[in-house]
């Protein structure tokens, strides 16, 4: 039971990230958006934005991968 | 199955088992009475001739009481010796001895009374007078014994008065040539079953009076069994009424059956072959269960109260089903089972009760009262274990409906399982393919929102390069206008045309000399010219007066 409930916490851990870094890219999009924001400061939100996308991107890659072993493992 | 009859005001009533003679007694026009449970029809000689047939091909017979039958007369069929003695004494064949006779019609002495023998004398006459035949009497058997081969019982019956066990007692004989004479011509069987200790008897006697002992003594020369069966169905059949009045005779028919009846109390003789056949036979039928046996009389008067003490200590005892079991035995001996003590312990036992009481025609009433009644002792554990078995198949089907039930359930389980399966699939795949596309929507939004600010900035930086050359411009003007302004007040301020005029600035030591002020006499003074300077020197100051001034 421990060690479901330590997936499960790891499992929520990865939604939460995945999840964080999704809400703090549709911030990125608002602010970058805003016509008083320093452009110094825009170039950097957005390779921040662009670094979280490709994060997220690999996350789901990796999601696509673990689905279609867990459905050869049932298989 | 005996059936009976009896006269009741204008009408015969049959009872008895009389169900496989309906027929013919609706023949004859009798009706039932479903509340008395007997047959009436109308009292007229045919009908009475027939009933009395029928009765009696029945083995029955008659049920009258003493009230009306008691004074009829019968011939008996042959006498002992002391009975032939009587009737030839009765008979006037011979002459009363002296001590037997008392001259008629004259009175006593005063101071003198009857012998004894006088006296006793006249009550054998007046008795001999009074029943000059033999006669049919009823009474209750006991003290039963034999001895020598002749019978000799008491003929008992209770007295309704002050003293409740009160009873009236004659002293009766069969002796045993009428003993053979009577189980000749009635059936030794039959003369058994009711030759018992507390059953009513009919029997015809001869009234006889033992002068010596001052007794009457009842000489039996014949005996009518079928009364005896006829007052034990009566008694039967009014207890049975009696139960039905009060809803018990189907209180214990109408107990659930236990089915796991593991634990069975057995009510039957130590030793007897009923029990060794009931035991027997659950050992043959490999009964996986527990017996209690409770050991009864199965015969005698001290039956109702043994078996009523052994139905409850079984129930006590949390039995599942309670077995009564005897051997066959005569209708008589199953008379015991008759006692309302052991119908009414059964009607309101808790526990159903098999009975196995003889495999006699009859019935008693417990086996009526009873839940179920078998033949015999190897019927009822027969019985007892096709209860478990009946369980055991119920138990068996259930299974076999659940473990259908249940493999139907894993079937449309398992379908349900293989396309969730699939929707399972095929729905993460979606949820992937949605976020793919939500980032590719997001990084273009942001590219789009960058692409935008830059725009918005290349824009605002135009529009400062516009707004800074437009102020470049202006300034510039304002500065080449100023320049220009400039120059032209520096042009005007140039003396350089003034002093070619012949016009000259004059600078002293402290600069610019505009006044006289400014200098004194003998001070050096420079004059510039349009071709160099001249070194002056001040001879003399004088002032412009306003004459002057006005020309000016």
């Amino acid at each position: 039971m421990a060690i479901d409930t330590e997936n499960q916490t790891a499992a929520n851990n990865e939604s939460a990230s995945y999840k964080a870094m999704l809400q703090e890219v549709e911030l990125l999009v608002k602010e970058v958006g805003q016509p008083d924001l320093e452009l110094d400061a825009m170039v950097g939100k957005i390779e921040r934005g662009y670094t979280l996308i490709k994060a997220m991107r690999a996350r789901l890659e990796q999601t696509k991968d673990k689905v279609e072993q867990l459905r050869l493992d049932f298989e | 199955m005996s059936i009976h009859y009896r006269r009741q005001g204008s009408a015969i009533v049959v009872l008895g088992n009389t169900y496989a003679y309906k027929d013919q007694l609706k023949a004859l026009g009798a009706r039932f009475n479903g509340v008395d449970r007997h047959w009436r029809l109308p009292l007229t000689p045919a009908n009475l001739d027939s009933i009395a047939e029928l009765c009696a091909n029945a083995g029955g017979g008659c049920l009258e009481s003493s009230a009306t039958s008691n004074l009829v007369i019968a011939e008996a069929p042959s006498l002992p010796a002391a009975a032939a003695a009587t009737r030839a004494l009765l008979s006037g064949s011979k002459e009363l001895t002296e001590d037997q006779r008392l001259p008629e019609g004259q009175p006593l002495p005063e101071d003198q009374g009857l012998t004894l023998r006088q006296l006793m004398t006249q009550v054998e006459t007046a008795v001999m007078r009074a029943f000059p035949k033999t006669v049919w009497v009823i009474g209750e058997v006991q003290n039963l014994s034999r001895r020598g081969g002749h019978i000799y019982l008491d003929l008992a019956e209770g007295r309704n008065d002050a003293h409740a066990n009160a009873t009236t007692t004659v002293r009766a004989i069969i002796w045993s040539s009428a003993f053979a004479q009577i189980e000749a011509r009635r059936g030794t069987d039959k003369i058994t079953e009711v030759l018992q200790d507390g059953l009513q008897l009919r029997c015809l006697s001869q009234v006889q009076v033992y002068k010596d002992r001052g007794s009457i003594t009842l000489i039996i020369t014949d005996i009518d069994p079928n009364f005896t069966k006829g007052a034990l169905a009566l008694a039967r059949e009014r207890l049975l009424k009696e139960l039905r009045a009060k809803g018990l005779d189907r209180a214990n028919k109408n107990l659930p059956l236990p089915p796991f009846p593991l634990r069975l109390g057995l009510i039957s003789a130590a030793g007897s072959r009923a029990q060794s056949d009931f035991l027997d036979q659950l050992t043959c039928l490999k009964y996986p269960g527990e017996v209690l046996f409770c050991s009864t009389s199965m015969q005698g008067e001290q039956v109702p109260k043994q078996v009523v003490s052994a139905l409850k200590l079984l129930m006590a005892k949390s039995c599942d089903l309670i077995v009564i079991t005897r051997g066959g035995g005569s209708a008589a001996d199953l008379r015991w089972f008759d006692a309302p003590e052991i119908a009414y312990a059964i009607a309101q036992a808790t526990v159903p009760v098999v009975a196995a009481i003889g495999h006699h025609d009859d019935v008693c009433v417990a086996e009526e009262i009873c839940h179920m009644r078998q033949k015999t002792p190897t019927a009822a554990a027969d019985y007892v274990v096709a209860i478990l078995l009946d369980t055991r198949r119920y138990i068996d089907t259930i299974a076999a409906a659940m473990a259908k039930t249940l493999d139907d359930r894993i079937q449309a389980v398992s379908v349900l399982t293989a396309a969730l399966v699939g929707r399972l699939h095929v729905a993460a795949e979606k949820a992937l393919d949605y976020r793919s596309l939500a980032l590719t929507q997001l990084g273009h939004s942001l590219q789009r929102t960058a692409v935008s600010r830059l725009h918005q900035a290349m824009n605002q930086l135009n529009d400062y390069k516009t707004r800074i050359g437009l102020g470049a411009e202006r300034l510039l003007g304002n500065f080449r206008t100023k320049l220009v302004e400039l120059m032209a007040a520096l042009e005007r301020r140039d003396p350089t045309n003034w002093i070619a005029q012949g016009w000259t600035r004059l600078s002293g030591v402290q600069g610019l000399v505009k006044s006289i002020a400014q200098v004194g006499a003998g001070e050096i003074l420079r004059a510039r010219l349009a071709d160099g300077w001249l070194h002056m020197q001040i001879e003399n100051i004088e002032a412009a007066d306003a004459s002057d001034e006005k020309q000016k």
